[in-house]
């Protein structure tokens, strides 16, 4: 089965310093994919080079096939990727309500979306995510006014509004309580089968509730590939996070 | 929650549809064609604060050149107006174009003979001006205060223009047409209520095509844009496409002032692009508060009224009033006098019922 996302010999470097260096990566369709690593593996960056955020020093990146590593942002969005940040990044003077609408990207063209208003279908889409997120009774509120945890849930629903064909999760638990941790894993669980999902994460407690397979990163290098189990038992990844303080050590 | 009546757009529907009706009636209470034409000025100064606050306020550009597209169309009507007075046999060109050694009509102005052209040209050239200009900056990631700058230096450089090429535009003098628009036969006396209502129909329509405009996605993702152009980019959306086309249409309600503007006043000068005229505009809008569309253009009708109550005597001392009204209204009042309204609505509907929604 050909991967829906493909990371082949990615590259990424400053001047001598290699942040990724030759990193290899299959996704498949329907598949949760983590990818965990210690501080400074490269994750975002790799999620950067994804995205198109940074330029790749070398190799390719392809989605269903197709090489899209030379294109420009948007028109990988267009493509079907769709990003969370690792710090929320949603529209705070906007509310809940228009915060999602504006992440139900039907049309693109400023043209076209002058004659756009709102829709059942628009209202009917804002109203299943936002109770997927828990965010159903938040929806008049201003964006500045959530907590952190519903802000980040916020930009989880931004993301599954778009109904992108792989999400991109870089920390979607980043600074939420232990509740609001599980609360979103109980949400991602949800979302397997139907949607793809690469999630960038280092809380163990909440890669051990969502995982399928997981990949670990080390200095900008493929260290391991596994289920869970596998990689808690890997020598190689035991003896790079207990440097660390250990993997479960987040936990 | 932010959830108040002010927010409740029926609401809002009602409350712009009732002003407009009412503001018809004032020439007919006034009953002095000069206060009449007084009004119909500070109705287009108004359609001017309405394109600030479409620029500003929701696209968070901060163009301090909505006076290019005004001064073009003006310069524009102006010629048309002009060549209204002008005849092919006995005059065709006029007198300041001789005084200035000028034996033929400019290629610039033959197209002007024809008053359609003429109001299709003055409508259509500065838009289509902000189409490109918009799309040289934003295109390159021109943003924040750099697109004051770039905006700033464009106004001065056809401030220039204008003033310079003398042969062309009557330099400091300015044109004034002999006598008032015609359409067809019919002539459009400047002091007449016509004039005002011609003026106040155009702001309705510009105010309320406006507005539904901002209930658009188009609308929504031009705000989105404003609070992050990153997250914007992300999701898709190209960012410089939403902000051309926002700053093109804000050139187009400031072009349409301009026209206006002629036909009411029955003069184009220089002054039309000085770099006060466009700093005002966006004082007007922060004043009456520039995320709301009405508030910005009882902004300018409020710093206008003002200015005109204390007369010319005040002129330079007026500049100092406005400057400090601003550093009030910036400080203390961030969303204007809309803001202020805002605010207050909000008390009142958290005082009888905590969580009562629309």
């Amino acid at each position: 089965m050909m991967a829906l996302l493909e990371l082949h010999q990615v590259t990424k470097a400053y001047d001598e310093l290699k942040v990724v260096d030759g990193f290899d990566l299959k996704v498949h369709r329907g598949e949760l994919r983590c990818l965990l690593g210690p501080n400074g593996a490269g994750k975002t960056t790799t999620i950067d080079l994804i995205t198109g955020r940074q330029k790749l020093s070398g190799g390719q990146v392809s989605l269903d096939g197709t090489v899209i590593s030379d294109w420009p942002e948007h028109m990988r969005v267009r493509a079907g990727l769709a990003r969370k940040f690792q710090i929320p990044a949603v529209f705070k003077g906007l509310t809940v309500r228009q915060n999602l609408e504006a992440a139900f990207t039907r049309h693109l063209s400023p043209i076209r979306n002058m004659f756009v208003f709102r829709d059942r279908e628009t209202q009917d889409r804002i109203d299943e995510v936002a109770s997927l997120v828990n965010l159903k009774d938040r929806l008049r509120v201003r964006a500045d006014e959530l907590s952190h945890g519903e802000t980040q849930w916020l930009e989880i629903g931004m993301v599954l509004t778009q109904n992108a064909r792989i999400l991109l999760m870089d920390e979607p638990t980043a600074g939420m309580t232990t509740q609001e941790t599980h609360k979103t894993g109980e949400i991602f669980n949800g979302l397997k089968g139907t949607h793809t999902l690469l999630v960038v994460e280092h809380d163990m407690s909440f890669v051990r509730q969502i995982a399928d397979r997981v990949t670990v990163m080390h200095m900008g290098r493929f260290l391991a590939e596994g289920t869970i189990q596998d990689i808690e038992r890997n020598e190689e990844v035991q003896r790079v996070y207990l440097g660390q303080g250990g993997a479960g050590h987040h936990a | 929650m932010r959830s108040n009546l002010y927010h409740n757009t029926t609401a809002q529907w009602i409350v712009y549809v009732v002003f407009f009706a009412l503001m018809a009636f004032v020439p007919i209470v006034i009953d002095d064609t000069f206060t009449t034409n007084l009004f119909a000025r500070f109705l287009v100064l108004g359609m001017l604060a309405l394109s600030v606050s479409l620029v500003w306020g929701f696209g968070g550009i901060l163009s301090l050149g909505q006076g290019i597209a005004f001064g073009l169309a003006a310069y524009g009507m102006g010629m048309t107006m002009q060549m209204q007075s002008q005849d092919p046999e006995s005059s065709p060109i006029p007198s300041f174009m001789l005084t200035n050694e000028l034996t033929k009509l400019p290629l610039l102005w033959e197209p002007f003979w024809h008053t359609p052209t003429g109001i299709v040209l003055a409508l259509l050239v500065p838009t289509v001006f902000f189409l490109i200009f918009g799309a040289m900056m934003f295109q390159a990631r021109v943003a924040g205060v750099f697109v004051a700058i770039v905006t700033l230096a464009m106004l001065s450089a056809w401030y220039s223009m204008a003033f310079d090429m003398q042969p062309y535009t009557a330099g400091f003098n300015g044109i004034s047409p002999p006598s008032p628009l015609k359409l067809g036969e019919h002539i459009v006396d400047p002091y007449s209520n016509e004039a005002y209502w011609i003026a106040l129909g155009m702001l309705t329509l510009a105010t309320l095509g406006l507005k539904l405009l901002l209930q658009s996605k188009f609308g929504l993702i031009v705000q989105a844009v404003r609070e992050d152009p990153e997250r914007a980019r992300f999701l898709g959306y190209s960012v410089s496409g939403y902000q051309i086309a926002v700053f093109t249409v804000s050139g187009f309600v400031a072009a349409l002032a301009g026209v206006l503007w002629v036909m009411i006043v029955q003069y184009v000068s220089p002054t039309s692009l000085e770099v006060t005229f466009s700093v005002s505009m966006v004082i007007w809008a922060a004043v009456g508060g520039r995320m709301s569309l009405l508030g910005a253009i009882l902004g300018a009708f409020f710093v206008n009224g003002i200015q005109s109550y204390l007369g010319d005597e005040m002129l330079y001392g007026f500049l100092l009033v406005l400057g400090g009204l601003f550093i009030l209204i910036v400080r203390f009042l961030p969303s204007g006098l809309a803001g202020l309204l805002e605010s207050l609505l909000e008390r009142l509907v958290r005082r009888p019922a905590d969580q009562r929604g629309q």
